[in-house]
């Protein structure tokens, strides 16, 4: 196993193993709450994040501009969850166009702040679709300690975060401190996005939380289980997905995002086919 | 002698939603153990005000206690909620089983107690549906899901329990398990506030109505009965069910309850 050996895929593996089990739990959250483009609104404005870092970067006269990028992003991303959580709590907006208004927000503001700091937009294309190859040592210690916190408390908390997006309402009455434990999910979420951008970037990091979720609640009929499954498929989504484009020169995070795509067309058509069986079986036995 | 604190307390309660008034300064009290219904048409206000009382919408002015405290500081450990339909909202399968265990939550428990899976599948079993804790709530009947609802509320053994038209489209076995449910809780001394467009058959649980109209309180005593806030006057619709020979309810009209 020669990829095993190389330094850059076992830090690659690594972060593309911790993504792939993380992103999924928040997923889980989010489809549940029928909020599965929410990754997306947050993703785009954690890209401004990224150049507001490079613009850090670059005016601090660093050796190496980017290195608070990744710490632009997550705050940046978690101002946006923050925001988009208490626009949807207040009504403000309805949730489609405080999306909307992050989605264009995010990317205008991250090309102009990137301009700013002396780089161009091809800066940001590693951040717009991935760049695990140039994942470093002290990026995988930050990457573990994130993912160690988003499954402490997207876990230890799954009690009450399925009650909260299950049925708010009940959840009120039940006293539970609903207003925080929305922010907790948004704060994971934007956690969770800044993540999985090195792995599959921003613009497919949705893909990487929703897809592992659709494709098991093809088979799944709890939300534990639909949870726990969509963390294994992640983690093989990802796992394979990498280790080919060790092999085949392609781009990591489409090849990931394509690969859950095509698992779930298989899974659904098999669902597919075996509902209609059923139903037919269903039906002979009331006609004999 | 000092007056008994009642279990729940609405004074001068006003609540306006998107930016229209729907209760106009509406006052009851409930005292402990008693089982009140809120009655009236659509739109009169009923389960505005249930939902108001629980804090899950806001109130533009007026007071609310429950046990002699502010609402919103109460405890909520011992009080039950039953919507009048389960939660559409969600995007994945959710069991049977998880919807009654999310039930054990509350002010002080962000985490199931010890044995709160064993106590949730006795709730399950309390409403018949035990078979079928593990299935997908959204592939059972709607009556089924009521059941789930009333499991629900019903996990946490509660003192103070409020439901919102729990009868409403529900077929004849799943009314049959609610009127079994709510004998139980009245013998074990709970108070009940139960949203209803009419009394049918929980008439003979049921100790006083509180009738609303258009967010006004117009009647305050016993149930109008035996066709509920239909009989009131000035209450003037058409009533295509009177007549409705294949309607459950009033082919079973008190549902084998008797206290």
């Amino acid at each position: 196993m020669d990829l095993l050996a190389d330094p850059l895929m076992q830090r690659a593996l690594l972060v593309a193993l911790l993504v792939g089990v993380t992103s999924p739990v928040v997923g889980t959250y989010l489809v549940q709450r029928r909020m599965a483009l929410l990754g997306d609104g947050i993703g785009h404005v954690a890209l401004a994040g990224v150049a507001a870092g490079w613009l850090a970067g670059s005016a601090a006269n660093l050796a190496q501009r980017d290195v608070l990028a990744l710490p632009g992003a997550v705050v940046f991303a978690i101002a946006a969850a923050v925001t988009i959580e208490r626009l949807r709590e207040k009504g403000t907006s309805p949730a489609d166009v405080a999306m909307a208004i992050l989605f264009y927000g995010g990317i205008a503001l991250g090309v102009l702040l990137i301009g700013l700091a002396g780089g161009t937009s091809s800066n940001l294309l590693g951040y717009l679709f991935g760049s695990i190859s140039t994942v470093t040592w002290p990026d995988v210690w930050l990457s573990v300690a994130l993912s160690l916190l988003i499954l402490a408390v997207g876990l230890g908390l799954k009690h009450s975060l399925f009650a909260i997006t299950h049925d708010q309402d009940f959840a009120v009455s039940s006293g539970l401190p609903v207003r925080v434990l929305n922010l907790v999910v948004a704060v994971l979420a934007a956690v969770t996005i800044t993540v999985a951008m090195r792995v599959v970037g921003v613009l497919l990091v949705s893909g990487l939380m929703i897809l592992p979720v659709a494709i098991s609640q093809q088979i799944s009929r709890s939300f534990t289980r639909t949870m726990t499954l969509a963390m294994g498929i992640g983690a093989v989504l990802c796992v394979i997905g990498l280790t080919t484009t060790y092999y085949y020169d392609l781009q990591p995070g489409a090849l990931i995002i394509v690969l859950g795509v095509a698992v779930f067309a298989v899974t659904a058509g098999i669902r597919g086919v075996a509902t209609r069986r059923a139903n037919r079986a269903s039906l002979d036995a009331i006609h004999g | 002698m000092a007056k008994p604190v009642p279990a729940v307390r609405v004074a001068d309660l006003h609540v306006a939603l998107g930016g229209s008034p729907i209760i106009h300064g509406v006052s009851f009290d409930v005292a402990k153990g008693e089982m009140l219904t809120l009655m009236g048409g659509n739109g009169s206000g009923k389960t505005t005000a249930v939902r108001a009382i629980l804090g899950i919408i806001p109130i533009l002015s007026g007071t609310i206690e429950i046990g002699g405290v502010p609402a919103a500081d109460a405890p909520k450990e011992r009080l039950g909620y039953v919507p009048q339909r389960i939660s559409a909202a969600g995007g994945v399968s959710v069991s049977a089983l998880e919807v009654v265990m999310s039930g054990l939550l509350h002010d002080r428990h962000l985490l199931p107690p010890r044995g709160g899976r064993a106590r949730a599948l006795d709730a399950l079993d309390s409403v018949g549906l035990a078979d079928l804790a593990r299935q997908d709530v959204s592939t059972l009947s709607g009556g089924q899901q009521q059941r789930v609802l009333i499991a629900r509320a019903m996990v946490r053994q509660p003192d103070l329990l409020f439901l919102d038209e729990p009868l409403a489209g529900v077929d004849l076995p799943s009314q049959e398990v609610f009127a079994t449910v709510l004998t139980s809780v009245k013998e074990r001394g709970a108070t009940v506030v139960i949203v209803l467009h009419e009394v049918g058959p929980l008439a003979p649980l049921i100790d006083r109505a509180v009738v609303l109209e258009r967010g006004h309180i117009v009647h305050v005593g016993a149930p109008p009965h035996p066709h509920g806030v239909h009989a009131l006057p000035g209450h003037d619709h058409v009533h295509p069910h009177d007549d409705d020979p294949t309607r459950s309810a009033s082919d079973h009209p008190t549902l084998g309850i008797s206290v």
